[in-house]
């Protein structure tokens, strides 16, 4: 019968246009911004190679159906700026560096992952709680402040006759007030004496070393943000001509001639990130993801940089490592 | 007169493809059902068993990864607790720290008791710091059984961790106490695979969830204590039944996202945790759907196939019956040439060759009967049954022969006939025929013709016989008394009739006469005219012959000569006799 021709026909053909819709809903594009202090992390980037891996291994396929959109702040003040650029072209998700960074990712209302380095989000209020961060921000942690005390120890152990400790920090970074009350209660613990050089811009270095030069500290323990990121190189030359022990939080720093880091796994977290991506990219609200913090941290030592410095870590330091660049 | 059409036609075909097609549908659908069911039942035991199995060798791994961590702190305790100095010690405890990245904090305590050592991998280390753990269950419980498993708890309200403690075998070994981190334990669980959609997790005693593939739900420390499947483990363990001596619990239930799933359990021994292993209930009755699935379109397929195949056979079948009734259909209207077609080689077609043989006698029986009518009309009946048994109408063709004729007719009939009304003439005529033909038919002579009242009889022809002149003499002196009897009746009724016959015998020349369509058995020759001579000279009452019948019938008649008379058409006088009467005393031969 015709009819039933039709109808059958009818049927057949809606059933093709709803699996091309369903195939063109799964090929809906994922849109990744990144917003990072310093350099951007593009999907060339270290890191942004890891992410990009990680969300490949979750069938985000970039060029296809994944793009990244990298953006690099200056100061804390483009901030503002980029996220609300970021939020115009449509992004699905922001990974954000750094506390100011989140601050203004939460501003903006954009879902977004916090990969590192802002601290303990509780206490600076960028979420409300561990388990349940509400609002449009949840991420990785990186234990900052508690850290900072553990970082203090190894350096102490690291020149046992450590008495002065210079810590350079952002001023302008208010994440970092709880960094520095950390590690003012342990230094005092461990009876050392910390000395706040805060800088600004990149010429505040210039005077945070002309400080340094004044008073010399024992060892020098940095702070990673943009700005002390994007001048690590002096800080580096500046240590490893006065012969000065540092600490830094990330092994990347140590990678680039930082003497040690203990912080986070950052591989781990960028692919905790890029799982959480791809829950709120499912349809998750970044609030119903708990906030996480980093399984492994990883002790790293340049030796290389040691010896430039004409420093022997102590061997029971060196065993320890879990990371030794040579 | 049923010409094959009506309600009833179709019927047969219809009955036997409803009839095969349901045969084969009940076989079918019988077959179908018993298998679905049989596959169903062993399909979900065998999938229980899996799903069991599976529970109990995720267990297994889970167990593995415990004992793994607890094995490790063993070397923390191995040396007594003055055979290193605390230096040593921290050192060793850095390094087992660095060997099992889960260990996030390693407390040493001595044999009171007494921390003495604990180094953290984010808190800071902290050396002899001489805090009294002695009530703790962490020291009580590893001094007393040598391994502790302290219960789940959540740092930040987020993160799972375990309380491991070991002790030594030495009694002043000292304590080693870990805090575990269990987000390991998800690297462990992500891995377990379980078909294509299904998930395993643990949970710890009261029902937390401390392992899950989507670890936010195990930050978020969700509690499943009120799944069903949960509820029923929790039981099993309070109820304290060995896992080993009964068959491990499978469940389809449904899972904390409220899919339907089927749901195994097993038990983490001795750390009284439960690991869950589901597979939704899609997934796992998923090949015995498909099977079902499969069946129902086989058993529609065997339909389809019995239906066509009964639609098949029973037109074979019905065909050749068809044939056979619309054989008997035109056969009655009274086509006797129709044959009937059937070339399936078993009993219906011996019934069409019976049936064709029975139509094929009717039409030879009717052929006959057409034959014999044409015959009836000139021979007495028995000749022309003799004639159609023997099956050649040879008798009838030209032939000459000795015959006795015998020409008989009534005197005064013209004038009778002139006068009287022709209802009375026809009632003379009927029974003057009547009469007559009832002696012909006794004597079994052959009616040659008739004209008017004129009669012709003959014998010895075409059936032959010994006697020809006996009996047409004695069926005349028969004739003449039927007759005579008559005539007394029609003068009394005033009208003046007479009988007279002529007999004679010679040869003559017999056969068909005349033309398509009216054909006669006729006598030609001199013996008939001079019958018919004869009979015309007779006066009423007299029966004149000729003398060849003379000689033949002397012997017992008595017969006076009427001498010599020239007829008419013959040559030379003719000697005549009139045969007066039978002789008596003579035995008279019964015909």
């Amino acid at each position: 019968m015709p009819s039933r021709r039709r109808l059958l026909g009818s049927f057949a053909a809606s059933g093709f246009l709803m699996s091309v819709a369903a195939r063109a809903q799964s090929e809906k594009v994922l849109r990744v911004g990144t917003l990072r202090p310093g350099p951007a992390m593009t999907a060339d980037s270290p890191f942004g190679k890891i992410l990009v891996d990680a969300l490949g291994q979750q069938g985000h396929v970039l060029g296809r159906t994944l793009t990244v959109d990298a953006r690099s702040a200056r100061s804390a003040a483009e901030l503002p700026q980029i996220m609300s650029e970021l939020k115009a072209s449509h992004v699905d998700v922001v990974v954000v560096v750094g506390y100011p960074a989140a601050l203004a990712a939460k501003a903006s209302g954009v879902p977004s992952v916090i990969a590192w380095g802002a601290g303990d989000p509780v206490a600076t209020d960028l979420v409300e709680s561990w388990a349940h961060p509400g609002g449009t921000i949840t991420g990785i942690s990186d234990v900052a402040a508690t850290l900072t005390a553990k970082r203090l120890q190894i350096l102490k152990e690291f020149s046992p006759n450590l008495r002065r400790v210079a810590m350079l920090w952002n001023r302008d970074d208010l994440g970092m007030s709880l960094r520095y009350k950390a590690s003012a209660d342990t230094a005092q613990s461990l009876g050392v004496a910390v000395q706040a050089l805060g800088v600004r811009e990149p010429d505040d270095f210039e005077e945070a070393f002309a400080a340094m030069d004044r008073e010399r500290p024992d060892a020098i323990l940095m702070v990673t943000d943009s700005l002390t990121a994007l001048n690590r190189k002096r800080v580096f030359e500046y240590a490893t001509t006065h012969r000065l022990p540092a600490i830094y939080e990330y092994d990347f720093l140590v990678q680039d001639g930082g003497l040690m880091s203990y912080g986070g796994d950052l591989r781990e977290s960028m692919v905790r990130v890029a799982s959480m991506i791809d829950r709120i990219f499912r349809g998750a609200r970044p609030g119903d993801l708990p906030f996480e913090l980093p399984t492994l941290y990883p002790f790293v030592i340049n030796l290389k940089t040691a010896r430039a410095m004409g420093i022997e870590p102590p061997a029971s330091l060196l065993a320890l490592a879990d990371d030794v660049i040579e | 007169m049923n010409d094959g059409t009506g309600p009833a036609r179709g019927r047969l075909l219809r009955k036997y493809v409803a009839l095969f097609a349901a045969v084969v549908c009940a076989v079918l659908l019988g077959n179908g059902l018993v298998e679905a069911w049989f596959l169903y039942r062993e399909q979900t035991a065998s999938l229980s068993r899996i799903q069991s199995e599976q529970a109990e060798a995720a267990a297994a791994k889970i167990g593995q990864f415990v004992a793994g961590i607890e094995s490790q702190l063993g070397w923390t305790t191995q040396l007594p607790w003055s055979a290193e100095t605390t230096e040593q010690r921290r050192f060793d405890a850095r390094r087992l720290l660095r060997q099992v990245p889960a260990i996030t904090e390693l407390a040493m305590l001595d044999g009171t008791g007494h921390e003495r050592l604990r180094v953290s991998r984010l808190a800071l280390d902290v050396i002899d710091g001489q805090i009294d753990l002695s009530a703790d269950p962490k020291f009580t419980e590893a001094v007393a059984h040598k391994v502790y498993y302290g219960p789940v708890y959540f740092r930040r309200a987020s993160e799972p961790y375990m309380t491991i403690a070991v002790a030594g075998q030495r009694r002043n070994s000292g304590i080693s106490v870990a805090e575990v981190n269990l987000k390991f334990i998800w690297d462990v669980v992500s891995r377990i695979r379980v078909g294509e959609t299904g998930q395993a997790f643990v949970v710890d005693a009261r029902g937390r969830l401390i392992a899950h593939r989507d670890i936010s739900l195990v930050l978020r420390d969700t509690d499943l204590g009120g799944l069903a499947q949960v509820r029923a483990a929790r039981d099993d363990a309070a109820s304290g039944d060995s896992p080993f001596g009964r068959p491990l619990r499978t469940l389809v239930t449904e899972n904390m996202q409220g899919q339907a799933v089927l749901s195994a359990y097993a038990p983490i021994a001795p750390l009284g945790w439960l690991m869950f292993v589901e597979l939704p209930a899609s997934e796992a009755y998923a090949p015995l759907y498909a099977s079902l699935a499969r069946t129902g379109v086989l058993l529609l397929i065997g339909l389809g196939v019995a239906f066509l195949a009964g639609l098949f056979l029973a037109r074979r079948m019905v065909v050749p019956i068809r044939a056979l009734q619309e054989g008997a259909a035109r056969i009655g209207a009274g086509d006797l040439g129709h044959r009937v077609e059937v070339n399936t080689g078993d009993e219906l077609e011996m019934l069409a060759d019976q049936f064709n043989s029975m139509s094929r006698e009717l039409r030879d029986s009717k052929a006959r009967e057409e034959r014999v009518g044409r015959l009836r009309r000139f021979l007495s009946p028995q000749l022309a049954e003799v004639i159609e048994s023997s099956g050649s109408e040879t008798l009838l063709e030209s032939h000459r022969r000795a015959v006795s004729v015998v020409f008989c007719d009534m005197r005064g009939f013209t004038a009778f006939a002139e006068a009287a009304a022709p209802e009375d003439v026809m009632a003379v005529l009927g029974e003057y025929h009547a009469a007559l033909g009832v002696l012909i038919h006794k004597f079994e002579g052959t009616l040659e013709r008739f004209v008017g009242d004129g009669v012709l009889v003959l014998f010895n022809d075409p059936l032959p016989c010994p006697d020809p002149s006996e009996r047409a003499v004695r069926m005349a002196l028969e004739m003449q008394a039927a007759i005579g009897t008559l005539c007394t009746k029609w003068r009394a009724a005033g009208h003046q009739i007479g009988f007279g016959i002529g007999i004679t015998h010679g040869d003559a020349t017999l056969g068909r006469i005349g033309f398509e369509g009216r054909f006669d058995y006729s006598a030609i020759g001199s013996v008939v005219n001079l019958a018919a001579r004869l009979c015309g000279e007779a006066r009423d009452g007299q029966i004149l012959v000729d003398s060849k019948v003379h000689d033949a019938v002397t012997a017992f008649v008595d017969c006076e000569s009427i001498g010599e008379i020239a007829l008419k058409g013959i040559r030379r006088p003719v000697p005549v006799f009139n045969v007066q009467r039978l002789r008596s005393g003579v035995c008279i031969k019964t015909v």
